[in-house]
């Protein structure tokens, strides 16, 4: 088996799929848009399910890709259909409207 | 002797499959970041979905029927490749379709070269 | 006299039947194939996820997670052939279904604002 830079190519390729991973998990932290997030969040599932096939554990692939992609985005749409889509946040000095 | 040319005719059918398929992948991927628009993404969407996902599942599993080194487990590998393909190319489309339906209903994006958009006159004089 | 003449036969079957399965390449090539197929399917889900990363509308992201997790279901069953492992191809289907009510899911929820019915 040949080797890039002293690490076999599994390695890099679970390094590439965390990597893929950890950007969808810092957008989903900055996004306004609830919807947005629920969507990264199931990209975020999908390379995690590529990340445990890496670690060769296909058992922990089937139930996650079940959790991750289908019944969280199911669940989540579920209840931001029933709230606000976009998280209002005040600037910092604004007066907050108290009823 | 048949079974030596079975074998050899699905092993490069199979191949130049995989190899066409993982070209129109990339070119689909291309496509994917060049086009402006939703509704233009659907056509490399498309070609991803059927051309990246279906002929390189069909072609992954004609060679693994002629992987004979892996023993039996060869046909595992086999029926899992044919069955996701058949799966991809009876939900791809649907989903596709069903996700422009509804950003059309939603109004989230509307066609951007368009002449006349029938659709939405329909939609508006029925009150939706 | 009559059984070395049947079991030399049976060597010149064995020998021509080795000839003919000759016609498919050796596996090295084999896997010389599937790591180049690799390589095109990693650089695809790499564009992929540029789109993903920067859709300026939901189903601009909806679409591109869709045709990334079949780019990477075909990527799994590839993996699979290459560690001559089945075991590790069962994820393929699972990714595919999902991803499918992914669509589902986001259509019904931009249609009419809410999930069901």
């Amino acid at each position: 088996m040949y080797e890039i830079l002293g690490l076999s190519p599994c390695t890099w390729l679970l390094a590439l799929f965390m990597t893929y991973a950890l950007i969808l998990t810092y957008k989903t932290l900055v996004e306004r848009d609830l919807v947005k997030a629920i969507i990264y969040s199931a990209g975020q599932a999908v390379a995690y399910t590529l990340a445990l096939v890496m670690l060769a554990a296909p058992d922990l692939v089937l139930a996650y890709v079940a959790v991750g992609v289908g019944m969280y985005t199911a669940l989540f749409l579920f209840v931001a259909a029933r709230t606000e889509r976009y998280e209002h946040v005040e600037p910092p000095g604004e007066e907050v409207n108290k009823p | 002797m048949i079974a030596g040319l079975v074998d050899a005719i699905l092993y490069y059918l199979g191949a130049a499959l995989l190899l066409i398929g993982g070209v129109l992948d990339v070119i689909a991927a291309i496509g994917m970041n060049r086009f402006r628009n939703f509704y233009l993404r659907l056509h490399a969407a498309t070609v991803g979905a059927i051309g990246g996902g279906f002929y390189p599942l069909l072609g992954l599993g004609m060679i693994a029927l002629t992987m004979h080194g892996l023993g039996e487990t060869r046909l595992y590998i086999a029926g899992i490749a044919f069955t996701t393909a058949l799966f991809l190319a009876l939900t791809a489309p649907v989903g596709s379709h069903a996700l422009a339906q509804g950003a059309h209903r939603g109004r989230v994006v509307l066609p951007e070269p368009v002449v006349v958009n029938k659709l939405l006159e329909d939609e508006e004089k029925q009150g939706r | 006299m009559a059984a070395s003449a049947l079991s030399a036969a049976e060597g010149e079957e064995v020998a021509r039947g080795d000839a003919e399965v000759s016609l498919v390449p050796p596996p090295g090539v084999t896997e010389q194939v599937l790591g180049l197929a690799m390589g095109l399917f990693i650089v695809a889900s790499l564009l992929y996820f540029i789109r993903v990363v920067k859709g300026p509308t939901l189903p601009d992201i909806v679409l591109a997670v869709d045709v990334l997790s079949y780019d990477l279901a075909v990527f799994i069953v590839l993996f699979s052939m290459l560690c001559g492992s089945p075991f590790l191809a069962v994820g393929a289907l699972p990714l595919v279904l999902w991803a499918y009510l992914l669509d589902m899911y986001v259509s019904k929820h931009l249609a009419r604002r809410e999930l069901g019915d």
